[in-house]
């Protein structure tokens, strides 16, 4: 019991005490602040040179001189379409418009919704791009158009089964009752990837010439292009090591 | 009103001392480094070395002031920083021993004059081995709990209770004969 009070004691008195540093004791902090601080700015400063580096590193991997031979670069994910199977035969867009108009003046049959539908079409590529239209009316002209501009595109023989496939087309659209934009959006892609086919065949079979020398360099480019990209890959770990280590460098 | 003005200054002064702000931190330092200096040197018997250990305490306060977010008062914070730094410095001395010799209960009787000044006070701190005083300053004068004792010294619960004991009975047997000699002299 006693010496709970005097532990009391103890505790009142030492948590008051008070001892005064020495005079030089602030200075001597001071150096130790400014020793600390230095310290952590010189390692930033290597961390932001480090950082500097990798970045200029990049730099002459980015533009490094094979730019003449991007063509072949944007080959690579056009053949990745094309593999796909495709349904429609190559057709190309204006084609599509220009026969469409020719075809106008021979079809006597629905006239009015044609003229209509015409001067959609011309308007836009692909008349079908305004679907969104709530309109009962609206959507009978734009599936008139999807008629249209499908049963263009073979040669005129074979019209019959076509018109079967169209009925087939607008059952389906009938059901849907608007076209969604994703459609839109495949048709256009497919057109594209169609276009480009073409004009890849034309490059092949009209040359005629299939350089060894360019197809060698072609598989080079596309090693060199992996490559590239592992490399890239190692400098951005890299980097985000050598940013969350500045990030960090106060710890 | 004034605690108010007084608490506010301080959270103020520390934002800025945050922010690397020399003067700012050197109105901390001087408001705070004597009780700390105190602090240091009850578990420290070097005056030099208390010094030293309370300097680079406010060091790791200053340059770890991002971390105190306002929760509790900062001086209880400062305050554990300096114990942690003493505890530290004293075990890279390699001075700290836990022994477990037995003490005579020195059968309290007389009298004893708690009212010692605070030079008396540390004198007799001062003269209990290192694991003794450690312990002993830690629950009697900071206010820790045997766990929280036993976890920053790393040792058991146990060993921080006999500790204390101990040096309780040690400490007793100092002040028996710290009176007896006293009635001597008068």
């Amino acid at each position: 019991m006693e010496l709970n009070k005097f532990e009391e004691s103890v505790r009142e008195k030492m948590g008051k005490r008070q001892i005064k540093p020495s005079a030089q004791s602030w200075e001597k902090l001071e150096a130790k602040l400014d020793a600390k601080e230095n310290k952590a700015s010189q390692k930033s400063w290597k961390y932001i040179a480090a950082a500097v580096a990798v970045l200029l590193v990049a730099g002459t991997f980015l533009w490094n001189p094979n730019t003449s031979e991007s063509p072949q670069i944007v080959e690579e994910p056009v053949n990745e379409i094309i593999e796909k199977p495709e349904v429609n035969k190559p057709e190309n867009d204006v084609q599509i418009v220009s026969k469409e108009n020719n075809q106008e003046e021979k079809n006597s049959a629905e006239k009015e919704i044609r003229n209509k539908a015409a001067n959609k079409s011309k308007s836009a590529i692909l008349a079908e791009k305004a679907p969104e239209a709530p309109l009962l009316e609206e959507v009978e002209i734009e599936e008139a158009v999807v008629l249209e501009t499908i049963s263009l595109e073979p040669p005129v023989s074979k019209e019959k089964l076509i018109q079967s496939k169209l009925e087939e087309i607008i059952a389906s659209a009938a059901k849907n009752d608007e076209i969604s934009e994703d459609e839109v959006d495949i048709l256009l892609a497919e057109a594209a990837s169609e276009i480009s086919r073409e004009r890849n065949l034309n490059i092949y079979a009209s040359g005629n010439e299939i350089n060894a020398n360019a197809l060698l360099a072609e598989v080079e480019d596309e090693i060199y292009q992996s490559f590239k990209a592992k490399v890239f890959e190692v400098l951005k770990e890299g980097y985000l090591k050598a940013k969350t280590a500045v990030a960090n460098r106060n710890y | 009103m004034k605690v108010i003005q007084l608490f506010k200054s301080e959270t103020q002064l520390i934002k800025r001392a945050a922010k690397k702000d020399r003067k700012a931190q050197r109105e901390l330092y001087e408001l705070h480094s004597g009780k700390m200096l105190s602090v240091c040197r009850q578990y420290i018997k070097d005056m030099h070395h208390a010094e030293e250990v309370m300097l680079n305490g406010f060091l790791k306060v200053f340059t770890h002031l991002k971390d105190f977010e306002s929760k509790g008062s900062f001086e209880g914070w400062i305050r554990k920083i300096m114990v942690r730094e003493s505890i530290s410095f004293l075990r890279s001395q390699k001075k700290i021993v836990f022994s477990n010799e037995e003490i005579a209960d020195p059968g309290f009787t007389a009298e004893m004059n708690t009212e010692l000044n605070v030079a008396h006070i540390q004198n007799l701190i001062d003269n209990l081995p290192e694991g003794y005083r450690m312990v002993f300053v830690m629950y009697a004068v900071e206010g820790y709990k045997h766990a929280e004792i036993a976890k920053m010294l790393k040792i058991t619960e146990g060993t921080s209770k006999s500790q204390l004991s101990k040096a309780r009975r040690m400490l007793q047997e100092q002040l028996k004969t710290q009176n007896t000699s006293d009635y001597g002299i008068k």
